[in-house]
């Protein structure tokens, strides 16, 4: 009896240590990209979904059609945030994807760790691009994804803002042109907002927006301000040009337009109560068939001067993969910016073509003719610009967002107090010891 | 097997047996509890970024931390949400479990209906009271309009409440610092109540049935009003659960973090950074595009400091009090 007593213990304890050992051992295994039967497989994680990731997955499908030797293995995470928080979590595991989509400070960050793939020898390698093709990337991408005369990352998803209007509205009001500066942007906006059914209550609005940096640092811009000093170390978007731009702002989305949160404001122009919103032009796709009014697109309104800050994300190649991978990302990375793809993936999605020879094409010539003002709009990435790219000014948009942007147009500070607070705020994000 | 008779017969078994029953679940809580918590006080001391440690640079993240004035943010407002979530938990917990341990009809049906919140996803309590709240289309306001009063925009509104209710009452002017919690951050309090409160019942009216009834008899005879009977009779014999109840939600309301994920926001935290509580700070600066760990691990050492001072301080202020 005690014998059978002690082997049961025995039998108790080895289970113990069996379970003990297969917990540790699972947190050990997995991950590695095996090639099976032949096929390279890809994994490209990137935040596309909804309309836009559709319409990836179906570029995708048809990349691994003409390429059956590579198999790009599309995975959306939803959205940008967690995209950011899984790739850095990954690499701290030492278990990167292939390919990602990538913001500037992303991809800052992975070359600092040394774990973003160079692109250059790709570019100039034997499946390369020619000095033609280069010089065919819209004027400023390219170099966006440069880092001391190094290409690490390639312009993928790239978006202007828009100014939409409802040509319905303005016609009512014997309008027939959109602003084409600020000061015809707010006398506009003025005249759109009204009390249409006479129950004194203000039932259709100039504009709308939802609360965020990007407006603002847009007129920013166009008011000649700029967000950084030019060497990076101070916050410079509080100057007197940048406390102009935000009581315009201000003015325009409280006096002659509404504020909603979120995405709200969209609804409410394709319900047609809001003469005309700013959007990025990847909104088209989100509001395709979601209207019935006459709508047409224009450049977003001229300040003292024109600008526009270019959106959007790249993809990055990860230095971990193995060679066969990394030659099958680079294959769907020059398949994918090629004129003809790019083309399709603008108006499949409206994000901006990355070719200039793009627009020529027949599917984008034919989306121009559909969508009025179209090319004029990107007829802005001529003279567009690139926010700072470093990770200090990832994080520090979000104060400019919450302590400076949304402070004033609550009404909570004036607009100088409210960018004098978020300034600094942006000033002790980039001193701190540690950057972040 | 004879060293293990051996072990018997000089009576080192008992606590080897003992020591072997612990050794799986000993396993799991080293691996997932012990490590990591040492880690992240050992990488609090070095820069880490994406996993890899570039170096030892002793207090500079403690030193960062003290003068960055949004974890001071952080740290109000989760002041705000522990002193608002804790005693009102409390309180409604102890008003429902006295009244439910009465023997009222239907009781088990009261008893279901009060924990099912704490057995429902908290993402999916979150995304239906995110609905509730919204300020055109949530089922409170489209109530408060039928009721005649006005919309309030809940998630939405980074003025504070008591700033509101001065407004409300005609106060042109209030002063800043007296603005209280935001309406958003009180939105968020209110469903974390509701959702914790079946929980905290249930611990309650388990220490409601371990009153001996004799108490109440002998309390009946002397001619004890209910009210007497309450203060001097359930609420001292109560005590050590209500002690539990006190600890064990504080804790849970420093953590706080699904709610304001979900809830919040765009961005998350929002309005005007009003809900950013300290654990969000914290996943902010450890998660975000290149996310400092090492940063992060010195805010969850700061966290765990102030929550284990505040059970000290509760266990020498209140233990005094708890009758065992």
């Amino acid at each position: 009896m005690r014998t059978a007593c002690t082997l049961k213990r025995g039998i108790a304890l080895g289970l113990a240590v069996a379970l003990g050992a297969s917990i540790l051992l699972a947190g050990c295994s997995g991950g590695g990209e095996e090639t099976v039967s032949g096929v390279t497989k890809v994994p490209f994680w990137h935040a596309m979904g909804g309309p836009l990731g559709d319409a990836l997955d179906e570029l995708i499908a048809e990349f691994n059609e003409a390429h059956p030797d590579i198999e790009i293995e599309s995975i959306s995470m939803g959205r940008y945030q967690a995209l950011s928080q899984k790739i850095m979590a990954a690499v701290a595991a030492g278990q990167p994807p292939v390919l990602a989509q990538a913001y500037e400070a992303w991809t800052e960050a992975l070359i600092d760790n040394e774990s973003a793939e160079p692109l250059t020898a790709y570019i100039e390698g034997p499946n390369g691009l020619t000095a033609d093709e280069l010089a065919d990337f819209v004027p400023g991408m390219l170099e966006n994804n440069t880092w001391d005369g190094t290409v690490y990352s390639f312009p993928f998803n790239k978006s202007v803002r828009a100014l939409y209007w409802n040509k319905n509205l303005f016609e009512a009001e014997g309008l027939d042109a959109a602003p084409s500066n600020w000061r015809e942007y707010e006398e506009l906006s003025r005249r759109l907002t009204k009390d249409t059914d006479g129950d004194g209550e203000i039932d259709q609005w100039g504009t709308a927006g939802q609360i965020s940096a990007w407006m603002f640092e847009n007129l920013l811009l166009q008011n000649g301000g700029q967000v950084l000093t030019d060497d990076g170390t101070k916050a410079a978007f509080n100057s007197p040009e940048g406390v102009e731009a935000l009581e315009f702002m201000v003015r325009l989305l409280t006096d002659y337009g509404k504020i909603t949160s979120g995405y709200e404001y969209q609804n409410d122009f394709q319900a047609g109560k809001v003469g005309m919103i700013e959007g990025s032009t990847v909104s088209l796709s989100f509001m395709e068939g979601k209207y019935t009014f006459d709508m047409a697109v224009a450049p977003l309104p001229d300040g003292k001067e024109k600008g526009c800050f270019v959106a959007g994300t790249n993809v990055v190649v990860f230095k971990d993969a193995g060679q066969k991978e990394k030659d099958a990302a680079w294959a769907f990375i020059k398949w994918f910016t090629s004129p003809e793809v790019t083309a399709r993936w603008a108006v499949k999605t409206g994000y901006a073509p990355v070719r200039t020879s793009a627009r020529e094409s027949a599917a984008m010539l034919a989306r121009f003719e559909a969508i009025e003002g179209l090319s004029e709009v990107l007829d802005q990435l001529e003279y567009a610009s690139y926010e700072p790219r470093t990770s200090d000014w990832y994080a520090g948009r979000k104060h400019l967002e919450e302590m400076g942007v949304e402070s004033a147009l609550r009404k909570h500070k004036s607009p100088k107090e409210a960018l004098d607070i978020a300034a600094e705020a942006v000033d002790n994000e980039i001193a701190n010891i540690v950057p972040m | 097997m004879s060293w293990i008779s051996t072990l018997r017969r000089k009576k080192f078994m008992d606590p080897l047996t003992a020591a072997l029953y612990i050794v799986p679940a000993g396993i799991i809580v080293a691996v997932f509890r012990m490590l990591p918590i040492g880690s992240a006080f050992f990488l609090s001391f070095f820069d880490v970024r994406m996993g890899r440690i570039r170096g030892f640079i002793g207090l500079a993240h403690y030193a960062q931390l003290w003068r960055d004035p949004s974890f001071w943010n952080s740290l109000g407002t989760t002041a705000y949400y522990v002193a608002g979530v804790v005693p009102v938990s409390l309180f409604l917990a102890l008003l429902a479990a006295v009244l439910l341990n009465k023997k009222i009809r239907a009781l088990g049906f009261y008893r279901t209906v009060y924990f099912l919140p704490v057995v429902t996803s908290l993402v999916a309590v979150s995304m239906v009271w995110k609905w509730i709240f919204h300020p055109r289309l949530g089922l409170l306001n489209y109530a408060f309009d039928r009721l005649g009063g006005s919309a309030l925009l809940w998630l939405e509104e980074p003025r504070g409440v008591f700033e509101l209710v001065a407004s409300a009452a005609g106060w042109e002017w209030w002063p800043d610092g007296l603005a209280g919690p935001s309406l958003a951050l009180v939105a968020v309090m209110i469903v974390s109540v509701w959702r914790g409160i079946g929980y905290n019942i249930v611990i309650f009216l388990a220490g409601l049935q371990n009153i001996p009834d004799q108490y109440y008899e002998a309390a009946r005879i002397d001619g004890a009003s209910p009210m007497q009977v309450f203060w001097k009779v359930t609420w001292p014999l109560l005590s050590p659960t209500t002690f539990y109840v006190l600890l064990s939600t504080t804790i849970v309301s420093f953590q706080v973090f699904t709610q304001i994920y979900l809830m919040t926001g765009p961005p998350v935290g929002g309005p005007m950074g009003t809900t950013k509580v300290i654990v969000y700070y914290l996943f902010e600066r450890g998660f975000d595009a290149g996310g400092n760990m090492g940063f992060a691990s010195a805010v969850a050492l700061v966290l765990f400091a102030i929550i284990l001072t505040l059970t000290l301080i509760q266990r020498r202020i209140v233990e005094r009090r708890v009758y065992y």
